[in-house]
């Protein structure tokens, strides 16, 4: 073993935090049935309020493993921390270099012990009612970002853009039989070069706002013609898919065009100085949404560009959160199968600058957006539905709104309408979900 | 990243191993040579009373297997210590006058014991508990029935104290300590007092708020003579009056000493490509003050973060926190932070659980916090006090419940709520 030196790649326990109901310890009951001892710690404090549950996070550069005094921490080849008790003397080292709630200690024995996730089978998630605790396979994806990036290096995006991130991220899935199709917008940075310098060693076709999935439709037919399995993929903002180009998207869905159309989702024109577009949530300051004595931000609701794209019947459409990268990557590989029909997956892409939060945030807005109820993950394949990421407890939606400086002028009451609009959007694709069912889950590959 | 860099430890402690696995992270880094001055695979001083109390056994005590050396490439020098730096050379000399050169240089070079300022005509020996050496010396003289004395209640006589205690064999113990009360700067008088009570319980006498100053042979016993004039008999004297950062030998090397090796947060001494880390560091603590903190996490934190810096990369330290962990007697105390109460601050004192937890705060802010006998998390506490989080409207909580609310109020703040 090469301890440590190797990058981790390796499955995840994933806690939806402070997501538990009342008094509810499975998680720990089945911990204590496996191993004796429950590794899991249910954190239930009504007076907080808080109801979660903490374990260790199999951190790939463990503080505790160097904290050991006698080597009794190791990191084993699958990125899981293991903890020797038969080398451990209690000195407790380990529990002061985690800050992350991830060692226990046993009064009785007077030693320390952890969480090994049970060899990849833990049985605190199968145990859990709520769906809060997970077992996320991320290996595989993991090993893709070993595979070259199809992009260069030093983009002119912003640093930690989700548009870029996803960007990237969608090609290591999709692959290298792919020409990608990009439209004025942040991301077409990426596709189109900087001046006489090419971004990615893949076919780029740089298309206007108003016509990408014309385009895409000639090169499609044509590859087809010619016998080709190359696939054709937008990777295009909600101003090019939403507002200026939505007609030819919806003609090329009803004609069911064998495109892949991923429209990033950043609820704005933000390289041109962050103006609204049809799908900016209500409420947001945007630079033509301003907040001031006759204005309180955008008044509409957003256009729900993707359930239009279901209710055209369109093969297959999604939507996705770039903090659910496997649910993300799953759902690309979706979207690359159904070859009867156009294809559409919606990346919620936070922009911290447009949406005025710190640069390391976006990750933990797209969760907090899912968790909240802001932007429920679902699937439909030919008009049927399925959440793929049901929230059975939703945090408040001030836990999302506060992250974003554009919603801070919101009132209680404004906060409340935004909520129920959650809530609504959340149950219109339950009751989809209900009354037009996807049966079954597609296998995952 | 210059692939021909060498990159030389002086120290193969918790701080000297986490710096080569750092450097040894990034890719292109050369070699590295980690020198040792014992002969032993390397270990932690930290095993030596869990040894003596038979707790594990020497086998199990390595910090890394012989093979992790080779994974990760480190040239390993046992036995071999180092007795000069030239800066300006770039190269550092060994006990047989050989030099090793370096592009890199880490010192971490831990402590050494303080000897215990004694009148001491015959040269009685007085031993010490820092090193493999020690716990062998110490173990070759304890015969059945010994009467030892510890001086200092510190962290280490306090744990060698137990163990002797739990060692049984008619051992008698007494603990010798200047100061009013066992474990000064780690916890307060109540809380001291109670793990006085808990040793005294288990048959380890003390003499508190007295110095030993004289030692003098008495047949083949000692008598120990404290600063009340009152003599006591011993068959074994172990100082245990606190540790030093091992720097003389850096004298008028060029490095910046104070009481220890001065850093800064990138565990950088003030000599270019020389860096510290562990005992030996005086370096940033998370309350803006600098100073030494010889404990394991910190020295583990400070070896990667010098490891990391070394190799190329650019990182600091957040700070120190002082934390310790104890398991007296089955009795687990945990202290973290600053435990002196002062007119500025509010203590919460409460009684939970079988056990005794303490929360100080400055304000909002919490910046100490001891419990003894209730699980709480020193981990999750360290991380509160280091962010000056405000969370005096949770006081109760964190007193009544400190594992499940340190580690909910920790996770809060990690996750920006």
């Amino acid at each position: 073993m090469t301890a440590g030196i190797n990058p981790v790649v390796r499955d995840t326990l994933a806690i939806a935090f402070g997501a538990c109901p009342p008094a509810c310890r499975e998680c720990v009951k089945a911990c204590e049935h496996q191993r004796s001892l429950a590794r899991i710690v249910a954190l239930d404090l009504p007076e907080a309020p808080f109801h979660g549950a903490v374990t260790c996070l199999q951190c790939s550069e463990p503080a505790c493993r160097d904290a050991c005094p006698t080597g009794a921490i190791a990191q084993d080849e699958k990125g899981v921390t293991r903890l020797d008790s038969g080398r451990c003397v209690g000195c407790g080292a380990c529990a002061i270099a985690c800050e992350w709630g991830g060692i226990n200690f046993d009064f009785a024995a007077a030693r320390a012990f952890k969480c090994d996730t049970c060899d990849g089978r833990p049985a605190c998630a199968a145990a859990c009612p709520t769906g809060v605790l997970r077992w996320v396979e991320s290996a595989a994806l993991m090993r893709q970002y070993r595979e070259p990036d199809l992009f260069t290096r030093g983009a002119s995006l912003c640093p930690g853009c989700v548009a870029e991130l996803g960007f990237r991220m969608a090609f290591r899935v999709i692959g290298e039989d792919a020409i990608v199709f990009a439209a004025p917008g942040c991301a077409c940075a990426l596709a189109n070069g900087f001046g006489d310098k090419a971004t990615t060693r893949l076919p780029a076709v740089m298309c206007l706002m108003t016509n990408g999935p014309s385009i895409m439709t000639g090169v499609a037919r044509r590859l087809r013609q010619i016998g080709k399995q190359t696939r054709c993929v937008a990777f295009i903002g909600d101003g090019a898919t939403a507002d200026v180009g939505f007609q030819p998207l919806s003609g090329a869905a009803e004609r069911g065009e064998p495109i892949v159309y991923i429209c990033y989702d950043n609820e704005g024109y933000m390289n041109t100085g962050v103006q609204r577009s049809a799908t900016t949530t209500a409420g947001a300051r945007t630079m033509t949404t301003p907040v001031g004595p006759h204005l309180k931000g955008k008044t509409q609701a957003p256009k729900e560009v993707p359930l239009l794209m279901a209710f055209h019947g369109a093969a297959y459409v999604a939507t996705a959160s770039i903090a659910y990268p496997e649910d993300f990557a799953a759902k690309l590989k979706r979207a690359l199968a159904s070859n009867d029909g156009l294809a559409y997956v919606h990346l919620y892409a936070p922009c911290y600058v447009g949406w005025e939060s710190p640069m390391d945030s976006v990750v933990e807005i797209s969760r907090r957006a899912v968790e909240t109820r802001m932007f429920p993950l679902w699937e439909a394949d030919h008009g049927r539905f399925r959440i793929t990421h049901p929230i059975a407890r939703p945090r408040p939606v001030g836990d999302f709104t506060r992250l974003l400086g554009r919603f801070r002028h919101l009132g209680p009451a404004e906060l409340d309408a935004l909520g129920r609009q959650a809530e609504d959007r959340y149950r219109r694709i339950e009751a989809l979900s209900a009354a037009m069912p996807l049966a079954e889950e597609h296998p995952r590959q | 990243m210059n692939p021909t860099l060498r990159h030389v430890i002086v120290g193969a402690g918790t701080a000297g191993i986490a710096a080569a696995e750092a450097i040894r992270k990034t890719p292109e880094a050369a070699s590295i040579t980690l020198i040792s001055a014992e002969s032993d695979a390397p270990y932690s001083p930290t095993v030596l009373p869990h040894l003596l109390a038979e707790r594990i056994s020497q086998r199990a005590v390595a910090l890394r297997s012989a093979e992790f050396f080779d994974d990760i490439r480190c040239r390993l020098l046992l036995g071999r210590s180092v007795s000069a730096l030239d800066a300006d050379r770039r190269a550092v000399r060994l006990d047989d006058d050989s030099q090793i050169d370096f592009d890199r240089l880490l010192l971490a070079v831990g402590s050494e014991p303080l000897t215990p300022a004694l009148d001491n005509p015959d040269g009685v020996r007085c031993l010490s508990f820092t090193r493999m050496t020690d716990l062998h010396d110490l173990r070759a003289r304890l015969a059945p029935g010994c009467r030892v004395a510890v001086l200092g209640a510190g962290l280490i006589g306090m744990e060698l104290a137990e163990a002797l205690a739990g060692l049984g064999r008619g051992l008698q113990v007494l603990v010798v300590e200047q100061e009013q009360q066992v474990l000064p700067r780690t916890f307060n008088q109540e809380i001291a007092g109670e793990v006085l009570a808990l040793f005294r319980a288990h048959g380890v006498r003390f003499q508190l708020g007295l110095r030993a100053v004289a030692l003098e042979k008495a047949g083949g016993a000692v008598t120990l003579t404290l600063s009340d004039q009152r003599s006591h008999v011993a068959d074994l004297v172990i100082g245990c009056v606190g540790v030093k950062p091992r720097v003389s030998w850096l004298a008028g090397s060029g490095i910046a000493l104070g009481r220890g090796i001065a850093v800064d947060a990138r565990m950088a001494t003030n000599v270019a490509g020389v860096y510290a880390a562990g005992d030996a560091a005086e370096g940033p603590a998370a309350d803006g003050s600098a100073g030494l903190n010889p404990v394991l996490p910190t020295a583990a934190a400070q070896g990667r973060i010098a490891g990391a810096n070394m190799a190329g990369r650019s990182v600091q330290h957040d700070g120190w926190v002082p934390a310790n962990f104890f398991n007296f007697f089955g009795r687990v105390a945990v202290s973290v932070g600053d435990n002196s109460a002062g007119p500025a601050r509010s203590t919460v004192d409460r009684k939970a659980n079988g056990g005794r937890g303490q929360l100080f705060f400055e304000g909002e802010r919490l910046v100490g916090a001891s419990f003894l006998g209730v699980p709480t998390d020193p981990g999750a506490l360290s991380l509160l006090i280091r962010r000056r989080t405000p969370v005096r409207e949770y006081a109760e909580l964190l007193a009544q419940r400190p594992l499940e609310a340190s580690r909910w109020l920790a996770a809060r703040l990690q996750r920006g709520n």
